[in-house]
């Protein structure tokens, strides 16, 4: 016994001597991984779960989730004259370089020379200024001037300094186009045209073809087959069977998808839930009882079981990812009144509205409204569109894509949109271009940052509650899925990996 | 005794003695390697990029405190700083509040006569490092940031046989296509300034070459036709650079020294890049560059690199043709993204022998250099590659 005791024990040396070995050979036993260069061709297949009635750039959809798919889509056809790098800063788009002038309140953009429309015709300043002039104009006050100095020289005067220009411009429904026809169809120098737009199907089933004109390089696939208005359960089940080369995943359906073995792809946290109150209601006016609803929220809940996981909850506005603080702000927490009992006594229940097109902000509202409940604080959940709803609003469920990971401008952004008071919805157009007031006059630095996310929230009118992920399915034949981390697609990037038999076109 | 039994106990002792001898030389082993990385963290704590930040960061916090002040001090960890690098912050920041005339407690609020406190968080957000300070003092409490911005890292590959190593040279926010080493007759850069490299860079439409201090710009020809998969080459040829990118091949000469250098004569050039002769091997990757006879090896090998997928990380292996087909002699060199483009020339020289072990060190003249997109930074970066191979 005492023989194989010891040989037992020195086989256990050996074996832990063997693992060291292993480990000290870090990439030794690494597979070699089978690769090509980026395949031209093939149809790739593209399911959303938003309906989008129009590409029209000057259409703006009521409903946050629709303005974002619409904004995804119209970047397919569209571009703007500037976009974002992997940092999130400027970089040249249909325009290659730009320089300000007194203090910002004067740009002049020089557009990037032989760009074509879809249709032929060469892309102008006077033509880029007419686009952008729709957008502007309303955003930066009506003293705003876009104008052409010549063909290629695009000039925007403003009475305020608007310093981040350049980013606002890289972002948001700033794209160029030619109003053609009509006055009703548009031609864009993007990387796809549209072949065929039918959105009377349900579901939508669209076609997009190469743009074999646009400045950039025509895109690897041919075609873009794009679904809207799948359901969330089908985009999985389609993905499972190779009906699809990519699809927008619902939070409850990412946990099939990867029992299923289907590939997924996820931003960042950049969805912010928050509660906007409207303080000049008399159920909401008192500060105490804001803050009560906000502690009694359980946002571990809301982003653990009600969004399965695919959030974090926030007790801030920015996610950490982009502020880098969040942490300073704890999800829930407690009370520091003294005696916040008598304050929340309401006289009528409040008036929680939430986007009706929304299932996640429903799914969340509920959950709102549940815990308030459970504090003693008499509560109801309204959807946006019904009678009872906006006008009654004490306060509204907001949901903000960050589609835009530097700070300043992402919270600049969030702001902006929680002072639009239109409707429940957040207007993806109003997220990106905050009015010039909202606008910082110089990047600010990371403790005035904090000062004014912290300022924001000191009265509770605004309460941060989960950072949602945007999630994909993806093929197994997708290729260079390069989205950034903030969540756009980036389609004409995207190449399949199919024999050349094989491959559909 | 039985024969079977005393041949039983020959064996048990046989293998004893073996065993034993393997445990002497894992502890030798497991002993230097532990001096070693002792040693190594001795230096680097030096040499730390962070060490200088965390000094600054902890005069600020200092100046929040009154002198003499016994404070708590607890340093935390969100970022995706190393463990060595956040020991070498800790260290930094307690030495520097320590010199400033602070008395350190243990941890913060780690004892009731503490009346101030300072929870240091490290942290990070899009645009680099975040410090955070946590304030407190009696009833008072403030935050303090500070900015850090994020340094460049070298991956190191080390193994038995050939080992590469990649030293980075330049890491910028330009699109790299191709890079290359200028010769001595080329306009020298700034004494300050990064190595003498020369950069093949995109806008996206057209390309141009400029140097690593921007002191130079050659435009090429913008094609007309732009590709989303661009490719390009940056030679010396020892006359004159070649450029290639977008269908065109671009030449122009190394001018006197302090002159910039003529427009490049520039002509379409319909044919494909050349792939490599090793074409025939499609599964090592999309990035190769020749190692003419490396390792004293006849029939040559190759550095590979490309993973077919630009938003993961890649590597840069060594392979050799056997019976057709190409296997790996090296371990893998890991970078933090995709390997863009990947050129060598090289001339070995062989140094010797000793005992047992030939040794044939690979001096490349220029070096392989590999233009790699960090996932982290989004920055092109560009990696000297080198290799010393023994068999």
């Amino acid at each position: 016994m005492k023989f194989r005791s010891s040989v037992a024990t020195e086989t256990c040396a050996l074996s832990v001597a063997a693992l060291l070995v292993f480990a000290a050979l870090p990439g030794a036993f690494t597979a070699v991984v089978a690769s090509t260069r980026p395949h031209v061709g093939g149809t790739l297949r593209v399911e959303l779960r938003e309906r989008v009635p129009t590409l029209d750039p000057r259409v703006r959809p009521d409903e946050a989730q629709v303005a974002r798919a619409q904004e995804l889509l119209d970047a397919l056809v569209f571009d703007r004259l500037l976009r974002l790098d992997d940092h999130g800063d400027p970089a040249p788009a249909l325009a290659v370089a730009w320089e300000s002038e007194e203090g910002g309140k004067r740009w002049r953009f020089q557009l990037r020379p032989g760009v074509q429309f879809s249709d032929g015709t060469p892309l102008t300043a006077e033509i880029a200024a007419a686009a952008l002039a729709l957008e502007i104009q309303p955003k930066l006050g009506s003293g705003t001037r876009v104008g052409s100095a010549d063909q290629l020289s695009l000039s925007i005067e403003s009475d305020e300094a608007t310093p981040d220009l350049p980013q606002q411009l890289a972002t948001g429904r700033t794209f160029i186009f030619r109003v053609v026809g009509d006055g009703k169809s548009l031609v864009g120098t993007g990387p796809f045209v549209i072949d065929h737009w039918d959105s009377g199907a349900l579901p939508q089933q669209d076609i997009f073809a190469a743009n074999t004109r646009c400045w950039a390089g025509r895109p690897f696939v041919d075609r873009l087959a794009i679904s809207l208005g799948v359901e969330s359960q089908r985009i999985e089940a389609d993905l499972e069977f190779g009906l699809t080369d990519a699809g927008e995943l619902a939070p409850s359906e990412m946990r099939r998808a990867a029992e299923h073995n289907v590939r997924t792809w996820s931003s960042e946290p950049v969805d912010l839930f928050v509660l906007n109150f409207d303080s000049s209601r008399p159920g909401v006016h008192n500060e105490r009882l804001r803050e009560a609803i906000s502690a009694a929220i359980d946002r571990n809940a809301i982003a653990n079981v009600v969004l399965q996981r695919q959030a974090v909850p926030a007790g801030a506005l920015l996610p950490e990812w982009i502020s880098g603080y969040a942490f300073l702000f704890p999800a829930g927490a407690p009370l520091t009144s003294q005696n916040p009992a008598t304050a929340v006594k309401t006289s009528a229940p409040l008036v929680l509205v939430y986007d009706s097109q929304d299932a996640e902000a429903r799914a969340v509202a509920d959950r709102v409204i549940v815990d308030l409940r459970a504090a003693g604080i008499s509560a109801q959940a309204v959807a946006s569109g019904v009678s009872t709803g906006a006008s009654a609003a004490d306060v509204r469920l907001v949901r903000i894509p960050i589609a835009q990971p530097e700070p300043q401008a992402a919270l600049d952004l969030v702001l902006g949109a929680l002072s639009a008071p239109a409707s429940a919805s957040v207007d993806v157009q109003l997220a990106a271009m905050p009015p010039a007031s909202a606008v910082s006059a110089q990047p600010a630095d990371p403790e005035s940052l904090y000062a004014t996310e912290r300022g924001a929230l000191a009265d509770f009118r605004i309460v941060p509650l989960a950072h949602a992920f945007e999630n994909w399915g993806l093929g197994a034949t997708v290729r260079d899925w390069m989205a950034p981390r903030w969540g756009d697609l980036r389609l004409e990037d995207v190449w399949l990996d199919l024999p050349p038999a094989a491959n559909p076109q | 005794m039985p024969r079977t039994n005393r041949n039983l106990l020959k064996r048990t002792a046989l293998l004893r003695i073996v065993l034993r001898t393997i445990h002497f030389w894992i502890f030798l082993l497991v002993f230097f390697s532990m001096g070693a990385r002792a040693g190594a963290a001795a230096v680097s704590a030096e040499s730390n990029p962070f060490a200088a930040s965390a000094r600054e960061f902890a005069r600020r916090i200092a100046n929040s405190f009154p002198a003499a002040t016994r404070v708590g001090i607890e340093v935390r960890n969100r970022s995706s700083l190393a463990v060595t690098d956040v020991a070498v912050v800790r260290t930094a920041l307690l030495d520097e509040l320590t010199a400033r005339g602070l008395r350190i407690a243990s941890a913060a609020g780690d004892s009731a006569d503490v009346g101030a406190s300072a929870t240091i968080t490290l942290s990070e957000n899009t645009d680099g490092f975040l410090w955070v300070a946590e304030i407190r003092q009696a009833d008072r409490s403030s935050v303090m940031l500070m900015a850090v911005p994020r340094p460049p890292t070298a991956p190191v590959a080390e193994a038995s046989g050939i080992t590469l190593r990649g030293a980075l040279v330049w890491s910028g926010p330009e699109d790299v296509l191709a890079a290359a080493l200028r010769p001595a007759t080329f306009p020298p850069a700034s004494p300050a300034g990064p190595p003498n490299l020369l950069l093949l860079v995109t806008d996206g439409v057209s390309a141009s070459v400029i140097d690593a201090q921007h002191t130079i710009k050659i435009a090429l020809p913008s094609p007309g036709d732009a590709d989303r998969d661009a490719q390009g080459t940056l030679e010396w040829n020892g006359s004159v650079f070649n450029a290639k990118a977008y269908g065109e091949t671009c030449t122009f000469a190394a001018p006197p020294a302090g002159q910039q250098p003529q427009q490049p004569r520039c002509r379409k050039e319909d044919a494909p890049l050349p792939l490599s002769a090793w074409a025939s091997a499609p599964q090592i990757g999309s990035q190769r560059a020749d190692l003419p006879a490396a390792c004293g090896d006849a029939s040559g090998a190759i550095l590979a690199a490309g993973t077919g997928d630009y938003t993961q990380p890649d590597s840069i292996r060594a392979y050799e043709m056997r019976s057709g087909a190409a296997a790996p002699v090296s371990p893998a060199l890991e970078f933090p993204g995709p390997v863009l483009s990947l050129q060598m020339e090289m001339s070995l020289q062989s140094t010797m022998s000793s005992q047992t072990t030939t040794v044939l060190q690979a001096q490349l003249t220029p070096p392989a250099l590999a233009v790699v997109r960090n996932l982290a930074s989004g920055d092109d970066e560009v990696y000297e590659i080198s290799l010393v191979c023994g068999h």
